[in-house]
């Protein structure tokens, strides 16, 4: 009987998807317009515009794009898409200051923080193989370990990313909503 | 063997398989050099048996280089499981040597998985002290383990009895060989354990040899 849909089941549905589309309208011109947005940040990340190309881009779309705040929704995606290490990650941070991301020294630390806990996870499983090999007999100057591919290093690292991805998600959505820092 | 009362020697003899010497330093940490080809393994730990020490009682394997009458045996050694090592600049070129060896004949290359790496220094196992010498030339990585207190070097596939590895599989280097030859015969020796062939015996004979590689064999490189 559940498979089987009443005609007033029906109705309502088609109803509710005509409701709906203007919403779904409206969205579907501002998920456009924020992957513009977005698209210019992954340029700018991929060092084919400069930063002060990529603000002037941004202020462009908005320009053409009455009542869309181009800086907020690169903020957005910059900040959710951030690259938790290398020089990428640097980049995504001077981005986000530039364009008056409030979080950027919380986005930092929680980057330095992770930084500081994947070498300490690395040292803690090189002590532990090298305690391993000791306890085989083997030890000295010509063994090179390699904590990096044990998997108690692993799942530390692992776990450590998981954390300072989840606290930067946090500042992420707060850094699309937030007013930008005047100055920038 | 007289001379070395812990090492047990697997000469390699069948000229029907191509497959290396497996060396055997029996005592508190077990180490054992070269695996060989995974096929062979099992005779080889027959062979241990025959002598009371079975493969789990290993602490380590050292592999003198990757190539797989060397090598492959480590991924058996792995299941049991026994530490393997070799030189870091080999692994690397061991993916891509692999790759070749292999699919030249049809088949998958084996991904073996090395515990830790080796470099230039001293390495204890037990109560024993090698030298790990970093000898290119058959190979990029290639290694030759120096026993100082038995006064033994075992050369993998760098030398053998009137002969030296080749230099003509990728990564082959002939000058760079003749550096690690000239280099290593200038350690204090009284054995050579190659990595094929008969092992040679005696600082008049040990010298014999590298006098031959070097007026016979280098000029022929
Ligand atoms: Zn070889």
């Amino acid at each position: 009987m559940g498979e089987i849909k009443s005609t007033l089941e029906l109705v309502m549905e088609r109803t509710r998807g005509m409701v709906q589309s203007r919403e779904e309208r409206e969205q579907d011109i501002f998920r456009e317009r924020a992957r513009k947005a977005a698209v210019l940040a992954e340029k700018h990340l991929s060092g084919e515009t400069g930063l002060a190309a990529f603000v002037e881009r941004l202020d462009a779309l908005s320009g053409r794009e009455p009542g869309f705040d181009a800086r907020a929704a690169a903020r957005l995606h910059l900040a959710r898409t951030l690259p938790l290490d290398g020089a990428e990650g640097k980049t995504a941070l001077a981005a986000l200051a530039c364009l008056g991301s409030p979080h950027v020294r919380e986005m930092e630390e929680a980057m330095e923080k992770m930084a500081g806990e994947t070498e300490e996870a690395e040292k803690q499983a090189e002590a532990r193989l090298a305690a391993e090999l000791a306890g085989r007999g083997i030890s000295g100057s010509a063994a090179v370990l390699r904590p990096r591919t044990d998997p108690g290093y692993e799942k530390a690292r692992a776990a450590i990313r998981e954390r300072a991805r989840a606290r930067i998600a946090r500042l992420a959505e707060a850094a699309g909503q937030d007013t930008p820092r005047a100055g920038y | 063997m007289a001379g070395l009362d812990n090492l047990m020697a697997f000469i390699w003899r069948d000229p029907r398989a191509n497959n290396c010497n497996t060396y055997l330093i029996d005592g508190r940490a077990p180490l054992l050099i070269d695996p060989g080809h995974s096929a062979f393994i099992e005779n080889i730990a027959g062979r241990m048996e025959e002598s009371g020490f079975n493969l789990p009682r290993l602490a380590l394997a050292v592999c003198t280089h990757g190539h797989p009458d060397h090598a492959e045996g480590a991924e058996v050694l792995a299941e049991i499981p026994v530490p393997v090592a070799i030189h870091e600049t080999e692994e690397p070129c061991l993916k891509d040597m692999a790759r070749l060896f292999y699919t030249s004949q049809g088949q998958t290359a084996p991904e073996p998985r090395f515990d830790f790496l080796l470099r230039e220094g001293d390495l204890m196992v037990g109560d024993n002290t090698f030298e790990v010498l970093h000898t290119p030339g058959h190979t990029p990585g290639s290694i030759c383990l120096y026993w100082p207190a038995e006064k033994a070097l075992f050369t993998g596939d760098l030398l053998f009895e009137e002969g030296v590895g080749r230099t003509d599989f990728p990564g082959g280097d002939a000058l760079a060989l003749k550096e690690s030859v000239r280099r290593v015969q200038s350690l204090d020796i009284e054995w050579i354990l190659p990595g094929h062939g008969e092992i040679i015996q005696g600082r008049e004979a040990v010298r014999e040899n590298f006098d031959f590689i070097g007026r016979f064999i280098f000029s022929t490189m």
